[in-house]
């Protein structure tokens, strides 16, 4: 059996101190015991090729010599800590053990603690609970305490208090991994039976896959078949997660974490969640628990530079090689050329990807206002997902459209129930429940339309409860709602990018708002342009960018004409960062700042 | 015989520094013996250039700044004396210098009216005492009267008075009483600027993100559309953007940038023009003292640029763009090179096409610069 070995994850509310955490384990225990160093020295070859790499789920295996003068190979599993990923997240937790919950002594529990506390807990983890930033001056360790008791339920009273940002209290964490959380069990000679928790591509080695062996062995030359997906493969190497690069080993067995490369092209065919299993002898049944990864929000992406279109189509491809939730495929904007209908997780998951492409391709991108996928039920009888609001059939086509509805759950002190509860309201949320954790914090639950979280709620939420609002969900399912298309008309025509589905009675609002706010992201032009937005032809609120009047730079001294050209060209450049749509030039900010019209 | 030539001179000195100006200059505050390296230097370039440009007329000289009337009187006599001695100046050249309230009395005037200059810049601004101390100038209304009046004296029949337009906490009423005020005293010229807030100065702190305390733009536009009519009740013609005569007192020096002549410029930064290449001085001080020149951003000008810049020079003279002329030099009929975007500014009643030629309409002067864009590939 694996006595020594410790599978463990932290988990906490976004800034309670889950990655200083990390970092000061890694640091105070040392990564490889003494003979492993030789090997890889030994290896030193291979591990050149792989510098550089970052590993996307931080896993990384420590070794810490404890007070019981014994050596624990400690397997630290970092997950994603946003609700996007929620599903990432459950797989993570899965290949553990064991977790350390993470809790900030100055706020206590929010809603993300709670989230990822029943996550453990639902995978049958052992929580050891570590009261962190014990050096604030408005720490209160002890009634954080209590806190954890009475509303998680689970035993604080000897929890380590820390410092991770001091290094404050680590050992006495390290001490608590190995005394108080399980070894793995499972049998060495069973059939294969490994989690895939994380999957990566390399360009040399194809993807790498990141998993927990439970039952069984690999090593270099097993047939290996992921059960979900059927893909079958002859392993070519094996090995685990040192910081930041990826060590080589003999074999895997029962309880340990790290990969295994099979010259696999596809990220697709090592879906998180699947099993491996061996593909001569496999185990009986798959691990429990896997999804099919589905895309929950929309939008539209474009190269601001119409001829960059290839260049966003290969760095979409390749980022698809590592994220297995993105899904993209080919769509046309009248007002916006080519580019990608692109489905993500959540709105966090788009930005990262937005980012992404900005940063590392160098892609100067217009984004479309995000959307959820709608079902659209048609009067013929036929059903259609809808995930791009300009497809959207004739209103006289359809019978009744459904949007899906999203659990959520706001913890919130006392103070700002109100204006949270009215948030809510604005944002068509149905009340289910509020329940006092303790005498100054309240935990909200409502049910609310995605399409209403996935804007700007989150920064609304923290500007209405001055920070004090902390927010989870998750997917309930699909209920009838009475939608309409908005659409936007720029100088008396429809900009496709720009229309979106909202719900009847809010529709007017956005409408208004949206005007107000093209209005001021749109130029002045040498024309009046007027700005509407209307429902199925209807005019249902209209602004004016009035005529430019001067537009005359008098200067021309001392013959400097090339000075005078540079400015006139810089105009110039300034207007190509803009749309041509018709006669109207448009920035490409206007795309996205409609996206924020709350709290203004 | 070569096309005429004209001459620049740059003076990059002044008493101190106005709020609002962004042009090369440096106060001369303690620096007596810089300035006349200075004008030696000046001279020496203007002798040596003097080689390439033997065969040319030179019709019009301006002395520019900075302020050119801060330096002694004598360094502007020397400059001339050598300009005559070694290019063919044409007796009638029009010499015009820059001069500025405050640097100038009685004796200086002559100096200058006996080396040659027989035009007269001076830069009042406003006659309101609130706005010339907001702009940092170091001269009240007073001042400036006498120095116009003192040169008139003194012999000079051709000035130029300059104004600004658009002044912070400036106003119609205001505007009007300096149009008129300076119009009753009779110069031949009058060019009337609009305040432009340069990156840089302090009025760019002062005002670039304060745009409230500047008149709004329909305020800028009726300022505009006033200067216009004042100005022609005294009998002054618009015939560019910003810039008024008499008849028969256009500024010469400034047609030939508008209509794309030869010019040289000689002095620290100062911008040529000659054979459809522009260049410039070097701005670095340190390096012109030493006798390094040194001239920047040479650019030969394609076929291509000189047409936009025909159009976009052209069209800031209120007459406008001959079709003919530019067809003879540029070999294009300007409304099938143009044709899209005339028709799209016609359509938009910026531009016409009247009389033989293109030019800007009222309301395209108050959109030059976008009429101008368009010209742009």
């Amino acid at each position: 059996m694996h006595d020594n070995i410790r599978n463990f994850c932290i988990v906490a509310h976004i800034d309670h101190g889950k990655s200083t955490l990390a970092d000061r384990i890694i640091e105070k225990t040392g990564l490889l015991t003494e003979r492993e160093m030789q090997e890889q020295v030994l290896d030193n070859m291979d591990l050149e090729r792989e510098r550089g790499i970052t590993i996307k789920a931080q896993a990384v295996r420590t070794v810490y010599k404890a007070r019981d003068g014994k050596e624990y190979i400690l397997n630290l599993i970092d997950t994603p800590g946003h609700v996007d990923f929620n599903y990432e997240v459950s797989r993570a937790l899965a290949a553990c053990d064991g977790a350390i919950l993470v809790v900030d002594a100055a706020q206590g529990i929010e809603a993300q603690t709670l989230a990822n506390v029943y996550l453990a807990l639902d995978h049958d983890l052992e929580v050891i609970p570590v009261i962190n930033k014990i050096d604030l001056p408005s720490a209160e360790p002890d009634r954080v305490k209590d806190e954890i008791e009475d509303v998680i339920g689970i035993e604080a009273a000897d929890a380590p208090l820390i410092s991770a940002k001091n290094g404050v209290g680590i050992e006495e964490v390290l001490e608590a991994i190995v005394t108080k959380l399980p070894p793995p069990s499972g049998d060495d000679e069973a059939p294969l039976k490994a989690l895939i928790f994380d999957s990566l591509y390399d360009s040399y080695k194809g993807v790498i896959v990141f998993m927990r062996v439970m039952d069984g062995k690999v090593r270099k030359g097993t047939k290996v078949k992921m059960m979900a997906t059927g893909a079958v493969t002859e392993v070519v190497e094996v090995g685990y997660f040192g910081a930041g690069q990826f060590i080589p080993c003999e074999e895997l067995s029962a309880g340990m974490v790290g990969y295994l490369t099979a010259s696999i092209k596809n990220v697709q065919d090592t879906a998180v969640g699947d099993t491996v299993t061996e593909a001569d002898r496999p185990c009986t049944e798959a691990l429990p628990g896997y999804k099919k990864v589905l895309s929950m929000v929309y939008c539209g992406m474009y190269p601001a530079d119409g001829a960059k279109y290839p260049d966003l189509r290969d760095a979409l491809e390749k980022l698809k090689l590592n994220d297995a939730s993105l899904f993209y495929e080919p769509e046309t904007s009248i007002a916006l050329g080519f580019g990608f209908r692109c489905g993500f997780l959540g709105l966090l998951h788009l930005e990262v990807i937005q980012e992404r492409l900005e940063r590392e391709y160098n892609l100067d991108l217009v984004t479309t206002a995000p959307g959820v996928i709608y079902k659209v039920y048609k009067t013929n009888g036929e059903m259609m997902e809808l995930t791009n609001p300009s497809n959207l059939p004739d209103p006289s086509e359809i019978d009744h459209m459904e949007e899906p509805i999203v659990k959520a759950e706001i913890m919130v002190t006392k103070d700002f129930i109100g204006p949270i509860m009215e948030l809510c309201q604005e944002r068509r949320g149905r009340y289910q429940s509020m329940e006092y954790i303790e005498s100054n914090r309240a935990l909200l639950k409502y049910e609310l339309p995605l399409n209403e979280v996935i804007y700007d709620f989150f920064d609304a939420l923290k500007s209405r409860s001055k920070g004090y609002a902390s927010f989870d969900y998750e997917l309930k399912g699909y209920e009838t709602s009475k939608l309409v298309k908005l659409d936007i008309l720029i100088n008396k025509e429809e900009v496709d990018a720009l229309s979106f589905i909202v719900h009847e009675e809010g529709a007017y609002e956005r409408g208004r708002k949206m005007c107000e706010k093209l209005k001021e992201e749109i130029p002045r032009h040498l024309f009046e342009i007027p700005i509407q937005a209307a429902i199925g032809g209807k005019v249902i609120a209209r602004e004016t960018v009035k005529a430019l009047r001067k537009d005359v730079l008098a200067k021309c001294y001392g013959g400097d004409i090339t000075r005078k050209k540079k400015l006139l060209e810089k105009q110039k450049e300034g207007k190509k960062r803009m749309r041509q749509f018709g006669n109207v030039e448009i920035p490409q900010n206007a795309f996205m700042s409609v996206l924020k019209l709350d709290e203004e | 015989m070569k096309r005429p030539l004209s001459l620049y001179l740059h003076i990059p000195y002044c008493v101190r520094k106005c709020a609002y100006c962004d042009f090369l200059s440096f106060s001369c505050k303690g620096k007596e013996e810089e300035t006349g390296l200075y004008i030696r230097r000046l001279n020496a370039e203007i002798k040596e250039a003097a080689g390439r440009y033997d065969d040319r007329q030179v019709i019009s000289i301006f002395i520019g700044g900075g302020t050119p009337s801060v330096i002694r009187a004598e360094y502007i006599a020397e400059l001339l004396d050598n300009i005559r001695s070694n290019y063919r100046l044409e007796t009638d050249a029009e010499i015009s210098m820059e001069a500025n309230p405050g640097t100038v009395d009685r004796e200086k005037l002559k100096i200058y009216r006996a080396a040659g200059i027989n035009r007269l810049s001076i830069g009042c601004q406003s006659v309101n005492e609130d706005e010339l101390k907001n702009l940092g100038r170091i001269h009240d209304f007073k001042d400036f009267v006498k120095t116009y009046e003192t040169a008139r004296d003194t012999g000079f029949d051709n000035i130029n008075v300059d104004l600004m337009a658009g002044l912070p906490g400036s106003d119609m009423k205001k505007l009007a009483k300096s149009l008129r005020t300076v119009a009753e005293m009779d110069p031949e010229h009058l060019s009337v600027y609009d305040l432009i807030i340069e990156e840089g100065t302090p009025f760019c702190e002062r005002y670039g993100k304060n745009t409230g305390l500047l008149p709004d733009e329909d305020t800028d536009r009726s300022m505009y559309a006033m200067t216009a009519g004042i100005l022609s009740e005294y009998g002054f013609n618009r015939y560019e953007i910003s810039n008024y005569a008499k008849e028969g007192y256009e500024c010469r020096h400034n047609l030939v940038y508008w209509e794309r002549g030869d010019y040289l410029g000689l002095g620290l930064n100062a911008a040529s023009c000659v054979d459809e290449t522009r260049w410039k001085n070097t701005s670095d001080m340190r390096k012109y003292l030493e006798k390094n020149y040194i001239t920047e951003e040479k650019e030969s000008l394609d076929i291509k640029e000189r047409r936009f810049e025909a159009m976009m020079l052209g069209l800031r003279l209120t007459k406008g763009v001959n079709i003919r002329d530019f067809t003879e030099r540029y070999k294009a009929d300007p409304r099938e090179l143009y044709g899209e975007h005339i028709g799209k500014m016609k359509e938009l009643s910026l531009l016409e096409d009247r009389g033989g030629y293109l030019r800007l309409t009222e309301k395209g002067l108050d959109l030059a610069d976008a009429v101008i864009e368009g010209f742009m590939d």
